[in-house]
């Protein structure tokens, strides 16, 4: 897990900054926090980051599915979806783009630092896997 | 019963479409050339106020104001006018048939207000729900910056007391929102099913205090109880002291041991009962004066219920309640 780089998309700051400080307790490196989907596409153009963790309500035109879709068409990274958002229809699209995780908020310490090591585990392997 | 094997009946045509004509949800009137009405169904009946005999002959102007003349197949706006002399909008469908007495014309009728009313219903349920997603998104996003708040504020203090108590108001926090959620999801508006409640909220529990399934037997015996949002969140919030009392404090250094929870009725009130074979609670009076003991308290007193403690042999708490009357 050290050393592993992390991009949040969320716009609220003091979610983003807990889930900051989660994540720099588990020894990720945080690369940025994006607020809106063309903010996160933005970062996405010029860093990798191991994974991206997604808020679905944005601000900005592009939800967070919008977003994920095109980060997993273009770069392959995977993301885990970090939402209050529990509706049939947001769920279907969700998971359409076939995330690493869905972590429900308010979220716990167990279940926000447990899904973020094991999609980071998950993704590990299939890179073993392909080397 | 029909024998699957029993070869089918040929379909009585004209019976048929009797029915259909009969039976049809539009108000339906046959008239002809001359624009005298030849046959309506029971639904013109109801929608004009006459019988069908009064109908029958009467000039179709009488009942029908548009442009019903020439006999070619159309959709129009038009007046209705009942037997009392009101009127009514509808939309009018024209479709001129060939018969072998003559032609006829066959009008379906639509009361449009009614339609579009019906119209107006269905984009205000889906304005409704558009907004009630939107509640609820934003009910979890809220009390998502509430936890992480409290998150950040024990990062802070490197007090293991405060940290602690913080971590539980974050676990309180959680706790009422998996009540908006089971609200948001259940089929009955404004009802959840409680024992649903108290299953997920165990697992959750379970989870946050890293409870040892080996160590500490959860087992429940609940009856489904619908409640509403009066009565469930304070019913959620005493569970969730009583519960989380029993992980953090009623089998200390890793002992082995066993919690019921029970949901149930006695003489039409509802009991939840919270047992354990812990350490018990050993000095009652300073247990009363804690904050988990003091809101169990207020909240049984906000339900209009009654507590009853037992220490033997571990604690008993029975809490026993009724459903709150919203409208009072």
């Amino acid at each position: 897990m050290p050393g592993e780089t992390v991009l949040i998309v969320e716009d609220e700051l003091i979610i983003a900054r807990d889930m900051m400080m989660r994540l720099k307790n588990l020894g990720c490196e945080v690369i940025g926090i994006a607020e809106s989907g063309q903010q996160a596409l933005q970062v996405m153009e010029s860093a990798r980051p191991d994974l991206v963790l997604m808020d679905i309500g944005l601000k900005g035109g592009i939800d967070g599915v919008e977003v994920a879709e095109e980060i997993r068409r273009r770069w392959e990274v995977p993301v885990v979806y970090v939402t209050g958002s529990t509706d049939e229809t947001t769920l279907m699209r969700a998971s359409a783009t076939l995330p690493y995780g869905y972590v429900e908020k308010p979220f716990s310490n167990e279940s926000f630092c447990g899904s973020v090591q094991a999609a980071l585990i998950r993704r590990e392997m299939e890179r073993s896997g392909l080397d | 019963m029909t024998d699957p094997n029993e070869p089918l009946r040929p379909v009585d045509e004209q019976d048929l479409f009797f029915q259909l004509f009969e039976f049809a949800p539009d108000a339906l009137l046959v008239f002809d050339e001359r624009g005298n009405v030849r046959q309506a169904n029971a639904r013109t009946e109801e929608a004009f106020g006459y019988a069908r005999s009064e109908m029958i002959g009467r000039p179709v102007e009488t009942l029908v104001t548009g442009r019903l003349s020439p006999f070619r197949r159309a959709e129009l706006p038009g007046v209705g006018i009942r037997k009392d002399g009101t009127e009514f909008p509808i939309d009018i469908a024209l479709s001129p048939v060939e018969t072998k007495n003559g032609q006829v014309m066959v009008a379906a009728l639509r009361n449009s207000r009614e339609h579009r009313h019906a119209d107006e219903l269905a984009a205000q349920v889906s304005r409704s729900a558009t907004l009630l997603k939107e509640v609820h998104h934003r009910v979890k996003n809220n009390l998502q910056i509430i936890s992480s708040l409290l998150h950040l504020r024990s990062l802070q203090d490197a007090n293991p007391a405060v940290t602690r108590v913080l971590q539980e108001c974050q676990a309180r926090v959680r706790s009422i929102a998996l009540i908006h959620e089971k609200l948001y999801r259940s089929p009955v508006y404004g009802k959840l099913n409680f024992a649903d409640y108290i299953g997920d909220f165990v697992a959750e529990l379970i989870r946050t205090y890293q409870v040892s399934a080996e160590k500490i037997k959860v087992k429940t015996h609940l009856e489904p109880i619908p409640l509403g949002m009066d009565t469930v969140l304070p019913c959620a919030l005493i569970l969730h002291e009583l519960v989380s009392n029993v992980f953090l404090h009623a089998f200390p250094d890793g002992e082995f041991g066993e919690v019921n929870i029970e949901l149930g009725t006695d003489q039409g009130r509802f009991v939840l009962t919270v047992r354990d074979n812990g350490v018990g609670m050993s000095d009652l009076r300073q247990a009363s004066s804690s904050l988990g003991l003091t809101l169990v308290r207020d909240l049984v007193t906000q339900l209009r219920g009654q507590l009853e403690v037992e220490v033997s042999g571990g604690t008993r708490v029975r809490v026993t309640f009724s459903e709150i009357d919203q409208s009072k």
